[in-house]
């Protein structure tokens, strides 16, 4: 059986198209709760951030810091127990001020990856 | 020289080690069973007692490697993820949450994996076991082998994307094609090399048989390599561009070319070379001995960049 070219040209092509999202593999952080960068009005009962691939739970951690370079969050960083790319750390309630969330996580393909950002508490007087 | 960069050489070189290893122990088991078959090479028991020896050392080198880098590729990983000096990370506790994880469960299965494959093979190649049990423990090992191989595809980047599935699939075929060629070529090549140092000219048919035989086996595997490699690509790379703008992807580019480079040199053997293999035999498989050679240099430099591949972010 002959395939014509323009057969496998339109298969090469649909394949492009109909072609998978692009994995991260290292585990990036994807978005947060609290926000990058945000401003919030109340102290937050949890930090939450969610990763671009699952995370190994016993080697990821979170910590928060406050502006003197303080641990303020509870050391119970743990992931959700759906959702094996949201990891979890619970905080007091925290006063008003900046805080820095550093993280560090190791991927379920094994590769070891950081960061920090963050957020600021003012509450409405 | 910096800790981590010593670190991340040992790795790619473990990772290395450890694909060459399980792509040659399939590797043995395929050609065995497909290149060397009941009638073309079993015919010739010049070529039978060539290859029966050949397979046996190429496994006595490869099991023991896959075995040593599989534990230096573990010690590798449980350091990167404790991020503790080797000696911490080799403390007990730390351990067992290694072997918590999806990559400690994979080689704990992995393990058991090489230790059938390693006994299976032993009962084929140190033992006089009769060729009916001789035969189920090839068709064993064939198995064991693939398994030991393909489960590779669960220890890094094809676990990503977001259909995962695809993509281990995709993954897990282009390791067990690999095996069978370029992977094939080493043994193919031992055995022209063994054929060409042998006085009588009784091997020869049976040499061509087998040459036509890789050949066109070969060439569905070129295939199947490109179209998995393709889809892997696309799991990987954003954009096109990447190929050209990352380090992933220039990593990849290189693989690609090594790849396309090996394939060049395969269609001078199947064009050129193999067509005038059955009437000039012993001229013509030298020029195929160096050709082979070649292309099995380039094999291992693709290994090696594969290798590094794995160690990239993706993208």
């Amino acid at each position: 059986m002959k395939i014509s070219p323009l057969v496998l040209i339109g298969c090469l092509a649909a394949a492009m198209l109909a072609r998978p999202a692009a994995a991260w593999a290292h585990a990036f952080l994807d978005h947060a709760n609290p926000k990058v960068g945000s401003v919030i009005n109340d102290s937050p009962g949890e930090i939450k951030i969610w990763f671009t691939q699952e995370i190994e739970p016993d080697f990821s951690t979170i910590e928060v810091h406050d502006s003197n370079g303080h641990q303020v969050d509870k050391k119970d960083s743990h992931l959700d127990a759906k959702d094996k790319t949201l990891l979890i750390v619970s905080v007091p309630k925290l006063a008003d001020g900046e805080y820095s969330v550093a993280w560090s996580v190791v991927s379920v393909d094994t590769h070891h990856t950081h960061g920090d950002f963050k957020f600021t508490v003012k509450t409405k007087s | 020289m910096d800790t981590t960069l010593t670190t991340m050489i040992w790795f790619i070189a473990a990772r290395a080690v450890h694909f060459g290893s399980c792509l040659i122990v399939f590797g043995v088991c395929w050609f065995d069973r497909f290149a060397i078959t009941a009638r073309v090479g079993r015919e010739s028991g010049v070529v039978v007692r060539a290859w029966e020896r050949i397979a046996a050392r190429l496994m006595l080198v490869a099991l023991p490697l896959a075995a040593i880098s599989g534990v230096a590729w573990f010690v590798v990983v449980a350091m990167n993820m404790s991020g503790l000096s080797l000696h911490q990370a080799m403390q007990p506790h730390v351990l067992r949450l290694v072997f918590q994880t999806r990559f400690g469960r994979l080689w704990q299965w992995r393990v058991i994996c090489w230790l059938a494959t390693a006994l299976a093979a032993g009962g084929i190649y140190f033992s006089s076991a009769k060729s009916r049990v001789r035969s189920a423990l090839i068709w064993l090992t064939f198995v064991l082998g693939a398994v030991l191989l393909g489960s590779l595809a669960w220890s890094g980047h094809g676990q990503d994307g977001n259909r995962p599935q695809w993509h281990l699939l995709a993954d897990t075929s282009h390791l067990l094609v690999a095996a069978v060629w370029p992977t094939g070529l080493l043994p193919f090549g031992i055995l022209l090399l063994f054929l060409r140092r042998t006085p009588a000219d009784e091997g020869w048919p049976a040499a061509s048989q087998i040459t036509n035989r890789f050949s066109s086996i070969s060439l569905a595997s070129v295939a199947i390599l490109a179209a998995t490699g393709f889809v892997n690509s696309c799991y990987m790379l954003r954009s096109v561009s990447d190929l050209f703008s990352t380090t992933y992807g220039r990593v990849l580019l290189a693989k690609i070319t090594f790849f396309l480079l090996a394939v060049c040199l395969g269609a001078v053997n199947l064009l050129l070379l193999k067509p005038r293999l059955a009437r000039r035999p012993a001229k013509i498989a030298g020029k195929l001995q160096i050709t082979t050679t070649a292309e099995i240099v380039l094999a291992t430099a693709v290994v090696v960049v594969v290798a590094l591949l794995g160690t990239l972010p993706p993208g």
